[in-house]
């Protein structure tokens, strides 16, 4: 017998055969056809993103476009207007903006701006937009001084919340405020405001308002006595003694003090002379004691 | 009786995975070739105006991979040596897996060898609620008395055949009927436990499960017997390469297996010895040029025969040459042989009792020109050749009478018939039946 040709075995071998029924397996096959590649466009984009050089060039590329677009010429701000105000806050509002004109809008930080503006003391709220045709518009809403409050700095104009406006050499400037004066003023003025208001009918005769200690008020009249109010309740206070000036005309009375301050009764301080002659009257004093 | 069958149910759950993932494969593994269908499921294309599901049906499939290849280790439907065997299997696996694309891990196998032995066993037992309930069925199936069938043989098939109910025989499906008592005609089919654990292991080893099992003469009878064969009865001749396996069926039922150990092979070696050449040439020879029925014209018909030193040194003097009517000679005694013998199992069985008598040959051999005229001789009986159903999907090369086993399986896949532990055994009840107890119990004192 002669040797047969050997057929060739096609039999898979095991480790062929467990890998084809691996790569039938769903879940394999779509990672390695799906997953796979994913993933190496991932790292191959991460790997491009992160280098430095790549970042730096991309850096430049968008600030030179983003110059380009902003120096178009309609997107550029020209004029600044200025709505209706005073021109010392004009000239004020010009220091502190410091804008360069012309500036592309894009350049702009309005924000910024607004911040800025509103930083100044004599602004209470500021609308700053830029309008068509290059135009910034700036509306601003002043702070109106209330009162005068004078300290070891000089006179100080304040607002009806506290704020300072501003310093002014004398009291002529504005002789239409009143005055308060004493530590911690500043701080009740709202207080303040409210006892001139009901002190109305005797408004052309006070000198000033004093604060003491920072916690109570002094009503100082000229040619008259203090008011001493208490720290609380004061506006009723001096609306009794308001009432008893109504009444009795006390304030132009010769006496140093109308004090407040105990709630119970208002104790009036007598100058000496009208002591004197109060006792005298009454016969407490005889015409020989003189 | 149940615990004869863990294993049967073990194999009946991972089928019933199986098909729910709706992929699974069958595998025919036989003397000369091992074929593979890779089968999907899918439910639900069912027409509406169907029949409705009885029992493990899973209705359409579709042959989405197909593969043979040449046997290798086995001889006589039996597994001779391992780990050629198991490359085999892996070699139609992998190609039928390639053409289906997809990954099978479930398959239903069939063998034809283990010397398949039928045994007809009956129960009795009475009805308990005057309706046949699922239970009752149980019960009659277990009140069956087994054969001593030996230790080293498995039970493969079990399958309630005929139900009697109070006189009125034969009943298909019991359930919801009147009657005082049942009884059951169940058949079983055993082989021999080795062929059996040996094919187990090696599907095993290929990292594949085995969700069923069945002899390849009932697949095949499936297959090539039509509707009306299998409802009258007929037998199927599943003429193999190393076996021809004989199923009976009557009334839709297998009622009888057995199987020869001769087959093609037998065939070819006649060839080789009678004719003097090697083993591949007869073969082919016997493919191309075989036949069992002699005429005139055949003593002209010269066929080449290559010589047996053609390889070395071509000689024109070597050449031979013989005439067909000599092959036919040497095929014809052998093929009487091996119809004789499956005779002699039909008569044994009592085939000649049944309404039909139709004789289906299909296998591999089946395709010998001119067999069907020699078996009608021989067996007495009417012959025909019968060629597997045609089942969606199957490439035109599969549909040939040596697919039978395998068409047959898928479609047994699809539409399993019921088994014997199908259904609840009795002994299976006892744990559940104390825990209802215990239920009604709680249900009617609080």
């Amino acid at each position: 017998m002669l040797p047969v040709k050997v057929r060739r075995d096609p039999a898979p071998s095991r480790v062929k055969y467990r890998l084809q029924r691996l790569w039938l397996t769903p879940a394999i096959r779509n990672l390695v056809r799906i997953g796979l590649p994913l993933g190496a466009l991932l790292g191959l984009v991460l790997s491009i993103a992160l280098n430095p050089d790549v970042q730096a060039w991309s850096k430049a590329q968008t600030a030179a476009l983003r110059q380009q677009v902003a120096s178009h010429p309609g997107l550029m701000v020209t004029n600044i207007v200025l709505d209706d105000m005073s021109p010392d806050m004009a000239t004020a509002l010009k220091d502190n903006m410091d804008l360069s004109l012309p500036v592309s809008s894009m350049d702009l930080d309005l924000s910024l701006l607004h911040e800025k503006i509103t930083a100044i003391e004599a602004v209470a709220a500021a609308h700053v937009r830029i309008e068509g045709g290059g135009l910034l518009k700036i509306s601003v809403t002043e702070r109106e001084p209330k009162v005068l409050w004078r300290s070891a700095e000089g006179l100080k104009l304040i607002d009806a919340e506290g704020m300072r406006l501003g310093v002014i050499p004398n009291r002529a400037v504005r002789p239409d405020l009143p005055i308060l004066v004493g530590e911690g003023a500043n701080k009740a003025v709202a207080e303040a405001l409210v006892l001139l208001d009901l002190a109305q009918p005797i408004a052309g005769d006070i000198r000033a308002l004093r604060r003491v200690g920072a916690r109570r008020w002094t009503i100082a009249l000229q040619d008259g006595p203090r008011i001493l109010l208490p720290e609380v309740g004061a506006a009723e206070a001096l609306a009794r003694v308001m009432a008893l000036h109504d009444a009795d005309d006390i304030l132009s009375r010769d006496l140093v003090a109308v004090d407040m301050r105990d709630g119970r009764r208002p104790i009036l301080r007598l100058s000496a002379d009208a002591l004197y002659q109060l006792r005298r009257a009454r016969g407490l004093i005889g015409e020989e004691d003189t | 009786m149940s615990h004869v069958f863990e294993a049967q149910r073990a194999m009946r759950a991972r089928r019933e995975a199986a098909l729910r993932r709706g992929v699974v494969a069958v595998l025919d593994i036989g003397t000369s070739k091992i074929s593979c269908l890779v089968l999907q499921f899918a439910p639900g294309r069912e027409g509406e105006g169907s029949l409705p599901k009885r029992g493990l049906t899973h209705g359409a499939f579709r042959v989405i991979g197909a593969a043979t290849t040449r046997s290798r280790g086995v001889r006589t439907g039996e597994i001779a040596a391992m780990d050629e065997t198991e490359r085999a299997i892996r070699t139609a696996v992998q190609a039928a897996q390639k053409m289906a694309d997809v990954r099978v891990d479930h398959v239903i196998a069939c063998f034809g060898g283990g010397l398949p032995r039928s045994y007809g066993m009956s129960g009795d037992v009475r009805v308990e609620y005057g309706e046949v309930s699922e239970q009752d069925v149980g019960h009659v199936l277990a009140a069956c008395d087994v054969p001593d069938y030996g230790a080293e043989r498995e039970a493969l098939h079990a399958m309630p055949v005929n139900f009697t109910l109070d006189g009125r025989t034969g009943l298909n499906d019991p359930r919801g009927q009147i009657g005082g008592r049942l009884s059951v005609d169940m058949h079983l089919l055993t082989v021999d436990a080795a062929p059996v654990h040996n094919l187990l292991h090696c599907i095993r080893r290929c990292d594949l499960e085995l969700a069923g099992l069945t002899v390849s003469s009932y697949a095949s009878g499936i297959a090539a017997l039509v509707e009306d064969e299998q409802e009258l009865g007929a037998a199927c001749i599943d003429l193999g390469g190393g076996t021809s396996g004989i199923s009976i069926f009557a009334k839709r039922h297998m009622i009888y297996a057995d199987a020869v150990p001769l087959g093609g092979h037998h065939l070819s070696s006649d060839i080789c010895q009678g004719l003097q050449v090697s083993m591949s040439v007869a073969e082919r020879i016997k493919t191309v040029h075989g036949g069992v029925m002699a005429t005139g014209m055949d003593d002209r018909d010269l066929i080449e025969i290559p010589s047996p030193h053609a390889a070395m040194h071509e000689r024109v003097e070597d050449r031979r040459q013989v005439s067909r009517s000599e092959l036919i000679g040497v095929m014809r005694p052998r093929m009487e042989e091996i119809l004789e013998e499956v005779r002699d199992r039909l008569d044994a069985s009592g085939f000649e009792y049944l309404p039909g008598q139709r004789v289906v040959l299909t296998g591999g051999s089946a395709q010998v020109p001119g067999l069907e005229s020699l078996a009608q001789r021989i067996l007495g009986r009417q012959v025909r050749i019968g060629k597997p159903l045609r089942v969606q999907g199957l490439p035109q090369a599969a549909t040939g009478p040596a697919f039978a086993a395998a068409v047959g399986l898928a479609l047994h896949a699809s539409h399993p018939q019921d088994e014997c532990w199908d259904f609840e055994m009795p002994s299976d009840l006892i744990g559940a039946r104390r825990v209802r107890r215990a239920l009604k119990w709680f249900r009617e004192n609080w």
